[in-house]
């Protein structure tokens, strides 16, 4: 193109065509010609204007192309505004575009004209195609004009519920730039950005927390309830939206987690000294006591695979994410993604390298197997050469230093000076910290002075004095040889070191000393000042060790000095002379002489010149420029409490609650392991976390469910709500057991659980569950089929279900507050109706032998329909087939005579998904098992193209252990049991012991619930000590069992248990005899 | 965020400005030309801050490419963009130079426009942006196009755009690998990598996903290796010839790779963009044979003279051969003559680049062969 003429003659101004009247005239051409008669550059301005005016497009085109030509080259085209804004109606996109791009520079400087624009923009916002929609916005947004904030608003509004992710993202991006226009409507665009926040595509989480970055950083409370869903869709996002996205989110760790290496800190701080000890990382594994925040967990685990990624950036990133956030074991992990890096663009590699500077200074350990990725190449740049040569002695340690040493000999050759020069100076820094090559790196360096180059000389002379210094008595040999070689040295730095330290350590070169001062006498005059100042300085030493030898020579050298033309000198040397010579004047001084001037001086300290570089926070702008950038903020330190967890809990709309008493005391002794229950509970509103390890188990083992669910998952955003959702409700769950069944035994504080499923208004009859035991039986049949809603929506059943219906008025109540209120409503209640489930799953059919089909049953306590009789069993059923399974049903059931089962209720499953199903089977009273065939239709399998096939899995077999066989028998007095218990001898009574046992066990809280937990029979206050009565009901038959418990002083516990059916009795005692030997 | 993108020709002079934030004023384009371009120092940190605004800078072919910001900005973000936006302009008009650029800047600027947006970058895939910024001028699109468009821009794969129809479907694959090596000069290998790569060209119809597997078995191995051990390690093992396996130290995907994927069961699942991309790179260190041994030997024979003699050894089985192989031995600045004697290929003393250039054909397995040189010298 030709613009380089045209453009010349853009630089007038043009008065006239910046008038507006004039150019909304159509005509607007004419009135303009009689000024730019003056100027034959105004002509061709003209011709744009004409070319513009005209209706052909591509004469438009031409022009409009030639105007943008003239921007990007940072020249004048304003006065073009009103012909260009025309356009702006154009109805080819090409055009239009280019009229945006002009649109965007000028606006600001003819905020009138541009107004014009707006309409076009306002229609084009509500275009069906959502690219031009979104164009729109970019434009309207970009067009840095104050007046039309409100219009921009009233667009950003509308765009961030539109339809399209795309225009959504725009809005995102829109908000910033409306921000830096007023910021005045910083509230109303917070609003705006708490929207976009929620919004589930990836397409918009970047530009939703760009502009959360820019607008309110300090919000960090708007990121709790999105924080779960950024880390999920995390990886899904384009790339720089993962940079904006990895930063916010380590702000917010550093706000909202604990410090994972406080403990470790601690720790170390007693073994600092064997540092190499923390090299084992598995180690420091096992000491971690402290559990992590799972979401602190999720963070780390979503984004370590973004250390893979293409972007540079991104790696870094996740780098410092890690370096900031992540416990010290996991930090090496980055390593190896950043040694990649030093193979990218050689800019990115400078940034590397600084920020494996940083690292490396505070984790050398972690850099140490990869150093020789470090080892310079001459095609280094010296940036580049510098920064390795700094990781090479920060990661240097007694194994590798011989390695190192010999790389730094190679490199002292080099032949770019700066580069040996500084390598010297490594060589220093490692021969002080690793005492072992001190001297041998002394001897080496000794040798480089006999080398031709003067910056090598210089330097090592340097390098050596600083290292003499800090252990000078060992080394008079290196410093009589540094006496012998200093006429010969050129450097003035060197030959000023040199004689500085003959003069500290005269004594060590008695004969020389002297010699060197005449030679130095000589050649004074023509010696560089900081040279003469250590001639003055050693002349000055000397004088005062050896006096009888040197004096007239330091006389001769102060009077060269006095004559200096540097009046630093001669004012030095007066200074001298005053303090040697007038000693009468001054005696106190002069008594001091030798204090003064042979003053022992601290040995100065190696160090590097990038110490303290990580100030800054690694990766930024501010880091790589060693300087405080504009708008940098400190990363924030690890809070000393944790933050609530709970509030990254999103609210679930079906949430079930249980709420329960709470006792303080456990409460405070695990106010740590707590907290990733906790949350988790609490996402259900009011649950309490009370549990014991084993419910933390069990948490763990459903986190890793969850784990392969998400992975499974391909949209993963959905099922991971799902299954946080079931998760809490397990949770939930297991929570409520433990500490119901904690509580149990201590007669002071008894609980009271309740499950209420109260934002299921629709399921009134949920209520209709709540009856004492003794009744229960009778009105199971009643009992409204609760169980099945429940499962249609997948969750896991609750398993506490007897409410008492007095607390229901405290749901909305904060965990603590509920549990204060708990505590006051409940102590005075009676032992109550508990049911108690195990949550013991058992295997009946596993994936591999059921061809993909896996099932799990467990045995939950309840009353179902089918029969009084008859055990409840939910079925866990997963489908891990290639297709679709439909229509379960249960065929040729082999069951001993007695025993009955009820049938399933149709269902399906899809590929990949899992149903709890409920069977009850009446077991008779007996241990026989329940075995039965399972059928279902296959079929969507892609090998079987389009077909369906019956699948069978025959022979799947339940068996019932004791406890489940067995009901309690809540409202029993003692008396009554004494009375049945007298019925029961002889014959139908069973004895049995446990030794070794002792009382405290006895009494424990534990041993209770672990009683209840295992054979299901319910505790009967009792008169007498040392001894506890249990009572329970056979499942089928409804005969009574009877079990007491006595302890006897010689550590041995007897077992009673009376009960008709000897089989029971039997299997009771042997189960009760291994609850009491794991008590 | 990027306050501004700045492009100037070797001289200083301004080729492309393009400014989006409001705090970096109209001077900073002088700013950078004055402290940067003309400044006497010849190796400049790549970042460079002027009154309090800074400066990323890459140089590629005579042509300054600098973004310009006030804010505390991701460092390596910068650069990768300015890489980025290289290879966007590259693939649109090929080499960056200043005749180019001219030619170009209304492209450029609406490239720039698109892909940076209040300076924070945007989508930069090649492929899409191509479907609607194209150098054609004007040109009606049909709905079904823009509809398609729309629907790649939009969309959340972003480097495919559907409706791709091939009559045969093809998919190539090149793997290349680059050797980097750093001996000491007494010949001992100090350290040694392999820093490959995997080019894949798809021509494929609809929106394919593909699979790919490296030894598929030793794959599944070191997973329970690696789960056994406990450690996290991004290294996965490769198959190399069957027999033993290649501990591979890092892997680095294309965007289209599901990372969640790999993460999980370590196997690299993709939907191709359309045409050449670069699929992963790997870097190992374990286990390098190289491929050839290379000998050097120097003499310095007299004051002004000096004699080379450079022996390469072919390392690998006798079966292969090696094909257009290259030696450039670095003399010195001041060579003024240079006299070659070689046995197998050519050599040529290239007085431009200060080295000798030996380019051998062909080369067999376990041979060797052998160049001597004596370098004149100017006294100086």
């Amino acid at each position: 193109m030709s613009n380089s003429s045209l453009v010349s003659g853009l630089q007038m101004p043009n008065s006239s065509s910046a008038n507006p009247s004039i150019t909304e005239d159509p005509n607007s051409s004419d009135n303009v010609k009689p000024v730019s008669i003056f100027s034959n550059d105004y002509k061709k301005n003209d011709d744009l204007r004409l070319m513009l005016d005209s209706n052909k497009d591509n004469l438009k085109l031409d022009a409009m192309k030639r105007i943008v030509g003239m921007i990007a080259k940072g020249k004048n085209a304003s006065d073009l505004f009103p012909a260009v804004v025309k356009n702006v109606v154009s109805k080819n996109v090409e055009i239009k575009k280019l009229v945006y791009v002009y649109l965007m520079r000028y606006a600001e400087e003819q905020q009138d004209l541009a107004l014009l624009s707006i309409s076009t923009f306002q229609r084009a916002l509500k275009d069906p195609n959502q690219l031009i929609r979104a164009s729109a916005l970019r434009v309207l947004s970009s067009i840095r004009v104050p007046i039309i904030t409100t219009i921009m608003m009233l667009a950003i509004k509308e765009a961030v519920s539109d339809m399209s992710p795309y225009v959504r993202k725009t809005a995102a991006n829109a908000i910033t730039k409306l921000y830096n226009l007023d910021q005045e409507l910083k509230d109303e665009l917070i609003e705006i950005i708490e929207k976009l926040l929620a919004d589930k595509t990836i397409l918009v989480a970047g530009s939703a927390i760009a502009a959360f970055e820019e607008v309110c950083p300090e919000r960090i409370d708007l990121i709790h309830k999105s924080f779960r869903k950024l880390c999920n869709l995390l990886i899904d996002v384009d790339e720089w939206g993962q940079v904006i996205i990895i930063n916010m989110l380590t702000r917010y760790a550093r706000t909202q987690f604990l410090n994972p290496n406080a403990i470790s800190d601690e720790e170390s701080k007693n073994e600092e000294q064997n540092e190499s000890e923390e090299e084992e990382s598995e180690d420091m594994d096992s000491r971690f006591t402290k559990p992590m925040d799972p979401d602190h967990r999720l963070l780390l685990r979503v984004t370590k695979p973004l250390l893979q990624s293409r972007n540079s950036s991104v790696v870094m990133s996740v780098a410092q994410l890690y370096y900031y956030v992540a416990p010290r074991n996991e930090i090496p992990l980055v390593a190896k993604a950043l040694v990649r890096l030093l193979r990218s663009h050689r800019e990115v590699q400078i940034i590397v390298l600084k920020n494996i500077v940083s690292m490396a200074q505070k984790n050398q350990h972690m850099f140490q197997p990869h150093h020789k990725s470090f080892y310079v190449h001459t095609s280094d740049s010296i940036h580049v050469k510098i920064l390795k040569l700094e990781i090479l002695t920060c990661l240097a340690n007694q194994g590798n230093i011989s390695i190192i040493l010999r790389e730094f000999q190679t490199y002292v050759l080099s032949q770019d000076k700066e580069f040996a020069a500084a390598t010297i100076n490594a060589i220093g820094r490692c021969a002080s910290t690793i005492k072992e090559v001190t001297d041998s790196c002394l001897a080496g360096l000794v040798n480089l002075m006999s080398k031709k180059d003067e910056t090598i000389v210089g330097e090592s002379v340097v390098v050596i004095k600083r290292l003499i210094q800090s252990n000078p008595s060992k080394n008079g040999s290196i410093i009589k040889r540094m006496a012998k070689m200093s006429d010969k040295v050129s450097v003035a730095m060197a030959k000023a070191s040199i004689l500085w330290l003959i003069g500290e350590y005269s004594d060590q070169v008695k004969k020389l000393a002297p010699d060197v001062l005449r030679k130095m006498a000589k050649t004074f005059c023509d010696e560089e000042i900081s040279v003469k100042l250590q001639i003055l300085n050693l002349a000055v030493k000397l004088f005062l060790t050896n006096q009888k030898q040197v004096a007239i020579l330091v006389q001769y050298v102060l009077n060269l000095a006095k004559y200096d033309q540097s009046y630093d000198i001669r004012d030095r040397a007066r200074f001298l002379r005053a303090l040697i010579y007038n000693n009468e004047k001054c005696p106190q001084l002069a008594k001091h002489v030798k204090k003064i001037i042979l003053a022992p001086k601290p040995a100065p300290l190696l160090e590097s010149a990038y110490k303290d570089s990580d100030h800054f926070q690694l990766g930024t702008l501010s880091h790589a420029i060693g300087a405080r950038v504009n708008g940098y903020t400190e990363l924030p330190e690890f809070p000393a409490e944790a933050p609530d967890p709970s509030v990254r809990n999103i609210e679930v709309p079906v949430a079930e609650k249980a709420v329960h008493v709470a006792k303080l005391r456990k409460k405070s002794d695990k106010f740590y392991s707590d907290d990733d229950e906790e949350q988790k509970s609490q996402s259900t509103e009011g649950a309490d976390p009370t549990e014991s390890e084993e419910s933390e188990e069990s948490g763990s083992e459903s986190d890793s469910e969850t784990e392969n669910d998400s992975e499974n998952g391909s949209e993963h955003e959905q099922s991971e709500e799902e299954v946080e959702v079931k998760k809490s409700e397990t949770e939930t769950s297991e929570d409520s057991e433990e500490s119901s069944s904690s509580s149990d035994s201590s007669s002071e504080a008894e609980s009271e659980t309740e499950s209420e499923q109260e934002s299921k208004p629709s399921k009134p009859a949920a209520k209709a569950g709540v009856k004492p035991a003794m009744k229960k039986a009778e009105k199971k049949v009643a009992q409204p089929a609760n169980e099945v809603s429940l499962l249609d929506l997948d969750f896991s059943e609750p398993s506490v279900q007897p409410a008492v219906p007095v607390q229901s008025s405290m749901p909305i109540l904060s965990p603590s507050l509920a549990d204060l209120a708990n505590l006051g409503s409940t102590s005075g209640q009676h032992l109550g109706q508990k049911i108690y489930t195990t949550n013991k799953e058992f295997e009946l059919l596993n994936k591999i032998s059921g061809n993909g089909l896996q099932i799990q049953y467990k045995f939950t306590r309840q009353a179902n329909q089918f029969s009084n009789k008859a055990v409840t069993v939910e079925l866990k059923i997963s489908n891990f087939t290639n297709g679709d399974l439909n229509s379960f049903s249960v065929s040729n059931k082999k069951l001993q005579l007695g025993m009955s089962m009820s049938e399933l209720s149709e269902f399906s499953l899809t590929k990949g998904a899992s149903a709890n199903q409920i069977v009850a089977i009446d077991f008779n009273d007996t241990f026989q098992p329940a075995v039965f065939e399972l059928c279902a239709i296959y079929s969507n399998d892609p090998t079987l193209g389009g077909t369906s096939m019956t699948k069978k899995w025959p022979n799947l077999s339940i068996t019932c252990p004791i406890g489940e066989l067995i009901q309690p028998g809540y409202s029993i007095s003692e008396n009554e049991f004494m009375k049945l218990q007298a019925r029961l001898k002889g014959m139908n009574e069973v004895n049995g012991f446990v030794q070794n046992f002792t009382h405290s066990q006895f009494i424990s809280k534990d041993f209770g619930t672990k009683i209840l937990e295992g054979v299901n029979v319910c505790q009967i206050p009792s008169s007498q000590q040392d001894s506890m009565k249990y009572a329970g009901f056979s499942a089928s038959g409804k005969t009574p069992i009877l079990l007491s418990l006595f302890f006897a002083d010689d550590g041995k516990c007897f077992i009673n248990v009376n009960c008709e059916k000897i089989v029971l009795a039997n299997m009771l005692i042997k189960e009760v005899k291994q609850i009491l030997t794991k008590v | 965020m990027i306050g501004g993108v700045f492009m100037y020709n070797h001289k200083g002079e301004v080729l492309i400005s393009r400014i989006y934030r409001d705090d970096i004023g109209r001077n900073a384009v002088d700013a950078f030309r004055v402290n940067v371009i003309h400044a006497r120092q010849q190796v400049r940190f790549p970042v460079v801050n002027i009154a309090r605004t800074s400066f990323f800078y890459i140089k590629k072919s005579n042509i300054w490419i600098a973004v310009v910001t006030k804010e505390n900005i991701n460092a390596a973000m910068c650069f990768e963009f300015l890489n980025k936006a290289v290879e966007v302009m590259q693939s649109y008009f090929g080499k960056i130079s200043e005749e180019n650029i001219k030619n170009n800047f209304v492209l450029i600027y609406e490239l720039l426009d698109e892909i940076l947006d209040f300076g924070y970058p945007q989508n930069s895939d090649v492929g899409i942006l191509k479907t609607y910024i194209t150098q054609q001028g004007v040109k009606s699109q049909s709905k079904e196009e823009t509809s398609q468009i729309t629907n790649q821009v939009t969309g959340q794969i972003g480097w495919r755009r559907e409706g791709i129809k091939y009559r045969r479907n093809e998919l190539f694959l090149d793997v290349l690998e680059y050797v980097n090596l750093l001996m000491s000069p007494q010949g001992q290998v100090l350290s040694a990598h392999v820093a490959g790569k995997i080019v894949m060209k798809s021509y494929l119809s609809g929106m394919p996903e593909c699979k790919f597997g490296i030894n598929d078995k030793l794959t599944l191995d070191s997973k329970g290796k690696s789960t056994s051990s406990g450690t996290e390690s991004a290294g996965a093992v490769v198959g190399g010839g069957g027999k033993s396996s290649i501990a591979i130290d890092d892997i680095q995907f294309h965007q289209c790779v599901k990372l969640s994927k790999f993460e999980s069961d370590h196997s690299i699942s993709f939907i191709p963009p359309d045409g050449e991309f670069e699929l992963m790179k790997y870097r190992t260190t374990k286990d390098i044979n190289l491929p050839f041994r290379v000998i050097p030997l120097v003499k310095e024979t007299g004051k002004g003279k000096m004699e080379v003699k450079v022996i390469v050894k072919s390392n690998f089985k006798s079966t292969l051969i090696g094909q257009k192989i290259e030696v450039r031995i670095p003399t010195p600045p001041n060579t003024c003559g240079v006299q070659l004697i070689c046995i197998k290929g050519k050599a040529k003393y290239k007085a431009s680049d200060n080295a000798i250039v030996w380019k051998i054909k062909r080369m067999g397995g376990m041979k060797e062969s052998q160049l001597s040189a004596e370098i004149e010298l100017m006294s100086n």
